[in-house]
């Protein structure tokens, strides 16, 4: 059973590039489908837990393969929606990017951080930095993308993808806005990834539905946090 | 290397607003979370766009840069060193030294002129020293009783007359040839030959000059002189063609290997022998080898005879290198004109020759080649080198240049006949690409000199300006033109000018009327003209529905005509290759559609490098001309990342290093090396958009 290491970083920053190698909860996390299941949801601390009237985040959920899917729960305690892009299950992974897509009349983006993905790999450890981007420009277009670099060039050194079993790719939370049912999903002609080799890999690129109930009382955005 | 810092943001943002406004004031916030979101990334990108915009560097500053030492380029760089016809480098750069005169069939009716010499060499590997014999046949047009020769530089030299008698003459160093008057004791009659003894002795210095060849050796396995010019007729040095038999003493035991048909060997008193070498050509150059040959002796398609001297251990690989220059030669016949001559000799010298030399009817190669088998590593150094060689029987020799600026119809041809030949062969662009990379990555654009210069020979970047951007110059117009086109203006070039002078524009003249079209542009642009393509490039995506168009635009400080093949990479994996034709009017940027059938994943110019070029984003970092600069730009960037063209030796010297994975256009912080820096620099360019046009 391979360890991963989980990094993650405290803070998104200057010019929108981060690098990902900074402060990290390393959290051992291990791989195969019944771990990757259990890790599947975010480990969010709500005060009295879900209601039926809070909003929730419904995904389809991956199939064999490489994918970017999206999971979340409503948190009452900062009453924001907490959403992550997980992705998982891609062999030789040298970066990947996209358009996340909301609609921001129903959602409002108050917090967006990108983790390092695919930075350690099977080499020692500094060899190889993550470095990212995240983007909410124009609004409800979040430009995403990472990818892993040499520390160092040399002629003979050329670029490696790393094994992702699965790791968690971006946090964000939103406001809810709007009752009924929106949309998070990532524009298909973004959808990019490619590997060490710089050939495409195909992924599934899973969306997913944010649902607000008309019970659940609006108008708490600017209560938090 | 800049790294950037990771510490929490403490500041605070005057963020406020969100697209259309219309939200209750409850949505304005300002907090340090609220800086990790969409407005801090909207100032830091703003500021990134106002910052670097007023200073950004686009073109890299090129220096001057020895290749870097001990890689695969340096090799090969070695290799393409070689050097054509052998005219040393101080040849035409005015004076005396002036390539001027007629080509072979308008030589003109000079004075006189040498018909044959008979020429008799003995290497002295000891005392380092060359004796000479020659029987100079001269014939006169005019009663001339003043006879200027010139020569390889000697020590001494004696003329004596068809009777026997001393001929008064007078030695002179010059430039490093020596200089030899003769005055006939009468004036010579019209038609009527007269043949001189000329005896010389030469003390031979073998260090390399100019071209980098070493023009001899005197090692114990191996004994050579090379680029030696017998006697020339002074006043048409450049252009003193002349049939011979050449002798060659040998010691007892070793085999001696020249241009023309090989017989021999006699055996003298002494037990030396003499192998003979009879040339029917007319040709001012030439040159032997001395060593324990056991020469491979096979046939080229046309029935001509192909001996390959190879020494000791080499030996048992003669087969591979003569299969090697059978197939050449047919390749290049099938394009060019037949072989043209009745033998082809190809002798092994020793490693610290350097290169290769072909003058007609030989090939002189350095050593390691001859060990080389397909298959192996080496192989691919050695049939660029072959080929190149090989090449100089039609460009260098079949057609001479005219001129010193015609030097292109030698060393360019040569080359790009050995590039069309490995991509064909060897399925490999590698060595184009190399020579695109060395032309581009090391003549800084102040030094830079016009191909078809007349002063190029005397140019510090004479072989990256003639050998490989002359190359890639043919290269493209293969391209252009076609390769049936190419090898039918080749065909018609060769048949006009075979065994005669041709300019830069006979070659022109040839190519278009093979392709049927007007080609002055292209022999202005590419070959009287300097610098390569420098472009910077917008993409945007235009239309909507299924009526979509990437539009690109090129905007050039010194516009250049190119017709660039645009690669379409969509997401379903399927791809566009869309040749399309940038023909600038006056300074103007060019602005061109192709149309697609989806947003395309990326767009590529240029992709196998078949342009002379140096691209820049427009819009920095928009790396796939999408028109934003993104997550997908960043991805393409790690594949490119960690290339250079600049590498650094261990006392942090700066080299050239031909990688042909390198792309220029992720070199954002212009500094030869995809690296980190640029990844930076890139960041702060994140979410821009191309402008409008
Ligand atoms: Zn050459």
């Amino acid at each position: 059973m391979k360890l991963v290491r989980r990094t993650t970083c405290s803070a998104v920053l200057a010019a929108t590039l981060l690098l990902c190698s900074c402060s990290q909860e390393s959290a051992e996390v291990a791989a195969g489908p019944a771990a990757a299941a259990g890790n599947k949801a975010d480990a969010v601390v709500a005060d009295g837990g879900p209601s039926a009237s809070d909003p929730s985040v419904q995904g389809p959920g991956h199939g064999a393969g490489g994918y970017a899917e999206i999971s979340g729960q409503w948190d009452a305690a900062s009453k924001r929606l907490k959403v992550s892009v997980w992705v998982g299950s891609i062999k030789d992974l040298l970066g990947m990017a996209a358009h996340l897509r909301y609609d921001p009349k129903a959602l409002q983006l108050t917090k967006l951080e990108l983790q390092s993905i695919a930075e350690v790999g099977d080499d020692a450890p500094g060899v190889w930095q993550s470095r990212g981007i995240a983007k909410d420009a124009p609004l409800g277009r979040i430009l995403l993308g990472s990818a892993r670099f040499r520390s160092t060039i040399a002629p003979f050194l050329f670029p490696q993808g790393a094994q992702v079993d699965r790791e968690k790719w971006v946090v964000l939370e939103f406001a809810v806005l709007e009752h009924g049912q929106t949309k998070l999903w990532f524009d298909p002609p973004s959808q990019l990834a490619r590997s060490g080799e710089g050939t495409a890999l195909s992924l599934q690129w899973l969306g997913a539905t944010v649902t607000v109930p008309q019970a659940f009382a609006l108008g708490s955005v600017g209560g938090a946090p | 290397m800049k790294r950037l810092t990771m510490s929490l943001f403490a500041a605070r943002a005057v963020f406020a607003s969100r697209a259309g406004g219309s939200r209750p004031s409850s949505q304005v916030v300002a907090s340090a979370v609220a800086l990790l979101l969409a407005g801090a990334s909207a100032l830091l990108g703003q500021a990134a766009v106002a910052a670097p915009a007023a200073t950004r560097q686009v073109w890299p500053v090129i220096e001057a840069l020895a290749i870097a030492p001990d890689s695969p380029g340096a090799r090969r760089f070695q290799a393409h060193h070689a050097e054509a016809i052998g005219r040393p480098a101080q040849f035409g750069q005015g004076g005396p030294w002036s390539w001027y005169a007629a080509n072979f069939s308008a030589l003109g009716t000079p004075p006189w002129a040498i018909k044959h010499q008979d020429i008799t060499v003995d290497l002295n590997a000891t005392k380092g020293t060359l004796q000479t014999k020659l029987l100079v046949t001269f014939e006169f047009n005019e009663a001339a009783d003043q006879l200027q020769l010139v020569t390889g530089a000697v020590k001494t030299a004696t003329v004596v007359g068809p009777a026997g008698a001393k001929i008064e003459s007078k030695l002179t160093a010059l430039s490093g040839m020596s200089l030899l008057a003769i005055t006939l004791p009468d004036p010579a009659t019209p038609g009527v030959n007269i043949t001189l003894e000329v005896n010389t002795l030469a003390d031979l210095d073998c260090s390399p000059e100019g071209i980098g060849l070493r023009p001899c050796g005197l090692g114990g396995t191996f004994q050579w002189v090379t680029f030696h010019r017998y006697f020339l007729q002074a006043a048409m040095m450049g252009h003193a063609p002349f049939t011979s038999d050449l002798h060659v003493l040998t010691p007892a035991g070793k085999v001696a290997g020249a241009p023309g048909l090989a017989s021999g060997p006699d055996t003298l008193p002494d037990g030396r022998l003499v192998y003979h070498f009879k040339q029917v050509e007319r040709t001012d150059n030439a040159g032997f080898a001395i060593a324990s040959y056991d020469p491979y002796i096979s046939k080229l398609a046309g029935g001509q005879p192909l001996r390959v001297y190879a020494a000791g251990k080499y030996v048992p690989y003669a087969d591979d290198l003569a299969k090697l220059v059978i197939d050449v030669t047919s390749w290049y016949g099938e394009r060019f004109a037949k072989f043209p001559w009745s033998s082809l000799n190809i002798m092994q010298l020793e490693n610290n020759f350097g290169g290769g030399y072909a003058p007609l009817s030989a090939v002189f190669m350095f050593r390691d080649v001859f060990a080389a088998q397909p298959g192996t590593g080496y192989w691919e150094e050695t049939v660029e080198l072959t080929a190149h060689e090989v090449g100089h029987q039609w460009w260098g020799n079949y057609v001479e240049p005219y001129t010193s600026g015609d030097v292109a119809l030698s060393e360019s041809l040569a080359e790009e006949s050995s590039c069309w030949y490995t991509e064909k062969t060897l399925q490999s662009r590698q060595q184009m690409i190399g020579n695109h990379l060395s032309y581009l990555y090391t003549v800084p654009g102040n030094q830079d000199i016009a191909v078809g210069s007349q002063n190029v020979y005397g140019s510090p970047h004479y072989v990256p300006v003639v050998y490989h951007k002359g190359s890639a110059v043919f290269d493209m117009l293969r391209e252009l033109i076609g390769d049936e086109a190419m090898a039918k203006g080749f065909a018609l070039y060769t048949d006009g000018f075979g065994r005669d002078y041709a300019k830069l524009n006979d070659l022109r003249l040839a190519m278009e009327q093979a392709a049927g079209v007007k080609l002055d542009w292209f022999w202005q642009q590419w070959l009287f003209k300097t610098a390569p393509i420098q472009a910077e490039v917008s993409g945007r995506l235009a239309g909507q529905g299924d009526k979509l168009a990437v539009r690109l635009r090129f905007a050039q400080a010194t516009p250049k005509r190119f017709t660039v093949a645009v690669t379409v990479d969509y997401a379903d994996g399927t791809q566009l290759v869309a040749p399309v034709e940038v023909i600038p009017q006056g300074e103007a940027p060019v602005v061109v559609e192709v149309p697609v059938k989806a947003a395309p994943v990326r767009v590529r110019l240029d992709v196998q490098r078949r342009l002379l070029r140096m691209w820049a984003t427009a819009t920095p970092g928009d790396f796939n001309l999408s028109g934003l600069v993104d997550g997908a730009d960043l991805v393409e960037m790690a594949v490119r990342h960690g290339r250079a063209v600049r590498v650094f030796g261990k006392s942090g010297q700066p080299f050239f290093y031909g990688d042909t994975s390198w792309n220029e256009l992720y070199d954002l912080q212009p500094d030869l090396r995809v690296d980190m820096t640029d990844v930076e620099t890139f960041a702060g360019w994140v979410g821009t958009e191309s402008e409008q046009f």
